[in-house]
């Protein structure tokens, strides 16, 4: 067992513990709730970084075809598997953003750029899924696969990393940070939640490579 | 704030629920892994 | 990379094909024209926000088909044109004839839109902003037809593909569309340019990160 993946767990079992036990800044309307942030953030960035990882494969996946031989399609397995994790994530970190919305903003939805990011992305990769559907050709459904994988990405990064700040630079006054707020870096937050986020990136990762392996024994 | 609920010593069964689901879902994983490793061994 | 005289030349082509050769390129200005008229038989004076959220409706639509349109050539078509030119050199040219054919759609959309549903007056001004207005839906339009191009390029790939468009389409669409709305919709309300240009750059950055991306992708796309 690589230790990358012990230490994953181990990461994620103390961000539970010193979630519930260690003391959170006392704040109107969130309360205790401001605990989710080390539970329901990391979702976000482990979907990042699972995608990320979709992405590199997608690209090696397409450079393995350069010189002339036939594509190495384990990298598409891979790619493919990544992002199928990455969406799980995505879904975990939606519905429990719904239910903390629903306990401090009063409604599961709301007109947020965040939110607007999270529903693009989850459309766009399922795009994705819908084009790898509609071929049946191994070797095109990789290509063409990849292909869109490397625009999609760029457009989600687009999306989520640099819209909320343009509109931001237009109407003064937002702060110009999409994230939820300053609370985890402005006090001992930061000991739960970097752990919390590192744990869970190397969870999820272990999860997809344990797709991946699954995937490739039942071909 | 969950003061009383906490002066209450109730947080501790709230910890003793996730943990059992944690240690429930590592020992799966952990499981999973050794089991597609064996796999991999006999390809 | 590119060649300008190889450039000039396919675009010629395709001029040659669409225009001269009456191939169908008032289809999707029809469609514009079909939605339009649906919309307004189903609204009656919609106010200014109403009024440019079934615009844009319709103006996605209809370069949705004007995108797919461009890329629709029979295999033997892309044959002649592989030996003409490179995979970037085909990918930009027909980013650019596409995106003169979506705006020269969306201005018949906007001016459709104008005759059957009047023209939204928001308060405080005395006349419909036009030029600023149409500045923003032209970035726009332009703004789509690449990521459209993109997309009509990937699913012209497939063998059926009647559906698979416009879902792969509009996820990509969406970051575009809010910058052109928000766009369109400042212009609407009357802001002058000095507030409006950020907006006018994002639109231009967003049309050419497509090409961009497109440049570095196309050849992968032509492999086959």
């Amino acid at each position: 067992m690589k230790a990358w993946k012990l230490l994953g767990l181990a990461l994620v079992g103390y961000s539970l513990y010193a979630g519930l036990m260690f003391e959170v800044p006392r704040l109107v309307i969130l309360n205790e709730t401001i605990r989710n942030l080390y539970f329901h953030v990391p979702m976000w960035f482990t979907m990042i970084a699972l995608l990320g990882g979709s992405l590199a494969y997608s690209i090696r996946l397409l450079r393995s075809g350069d010189a002339g031989q036939a594509l190495d399609l384990d990298r598409d397995r891979q790619a493919k598997n990544f992002a199928e994790v990455a969406m799980v994530f995505a879904l975990l970190g939606l519905f429990t953003g719904m239910v903390w919305a629903k306990a401090t903003w009063g409604a599961y939805w709301t007109a947020d750029p965040k939110l607007n990011g999270t529903a693009v992305t989850l459309l766009i990769y399922a795009a994705y899924f819908v084009l790898r559907g509609s071929v049946d050709d191994p070797e095109k459904k990789a290509r063409l696969g990849a292909v869109y994988n490397v625009f999609a990405f760029v457009l989600m990064i687009v999306f989520i990393g640099i819209l909320p700040r343009m509109t931001d630079s237009l109407h003064p006054g937002n702060g110009g940070n999409p994230a939820f707020g300053n609370y985890d870096l402005d006090n001992g937050m930061r000991l739960v939640f970097y752990p919390a986020v590192l744990g869970w990136i190397f969870t999820g990762w272990w999860i997809a490579t344990l797709r991946v392996r699954l995937a490739r024994l039942t071909s | 704030m969950a003061d009383l609920f906490r002066s209450e010593g109730k947080i501790y069964v709230v910890l003793a629920v996730l943990g059992i689901l944690f240690v429930g879902l590592a020992a799966y994983l952990i499981w999973m892994d050794r089991r597609l490793a064996k796999l991999e061994k006999q390809k | 990379m590119v060649r300008a005289k190889i450039l000039a030349q396919f675009i010629r082509w395709e001029w040659a094909l669409e225009y001269r050769r009456s191939n169908g390129w008032f289809l999707p200005v029809l469609f514009a024209a079909m939605v339009g008229y649906l919309v307004s038989l189903l609204v009656r004076q919609p106010n200014p926000v109403q009024w440019l959220s079934l615009l844009w409706i319709t103006l996605v639509f209809s370069a949705l088909q004007t995108a797919t349109r461009s890329f629709s050539a029979s295999p033997s078509e892309w044959l002649y044109l592989n030996q003409l030119a490179r995979p970037s050199e085909l990918l930009l040219g027909k980013s650019m004839t596409t995106a003169l054919n979506t705006v020269f759609v969306a201005w018949t959309g906007v001016f459709l839109f104008g005759l059957w549903l009047g023209w939204p007056r928001p308060e405080g001004l005395d006349a419909f902003p036009i030029w600023t207005f149409l500045t923003s839906i032209t970035l726009g339009a332009v703004a789509m037809s690449t990521t459209l191009s993109f997309t009509a390029a990937l699913s012209s790939k497939l063998s059926r593909n009647t559906g698979v468009m416009a879902i792969l389409s509009l996820p990509l669409l969406l970051p575009t569309l809010l910058v052109a709305m928000r766009s369109s919709k400042l212009a609407l309300l009357g802001e002058p340019w000095t507030v409006l240009y950020p907006n006018w750059l994002g639109e231009l950055a967003l049309s050419a990160l497509p090409l961009a991306l497109g440049a570095l992708l196309f050849p992968y796309l032509w492999r086959s």
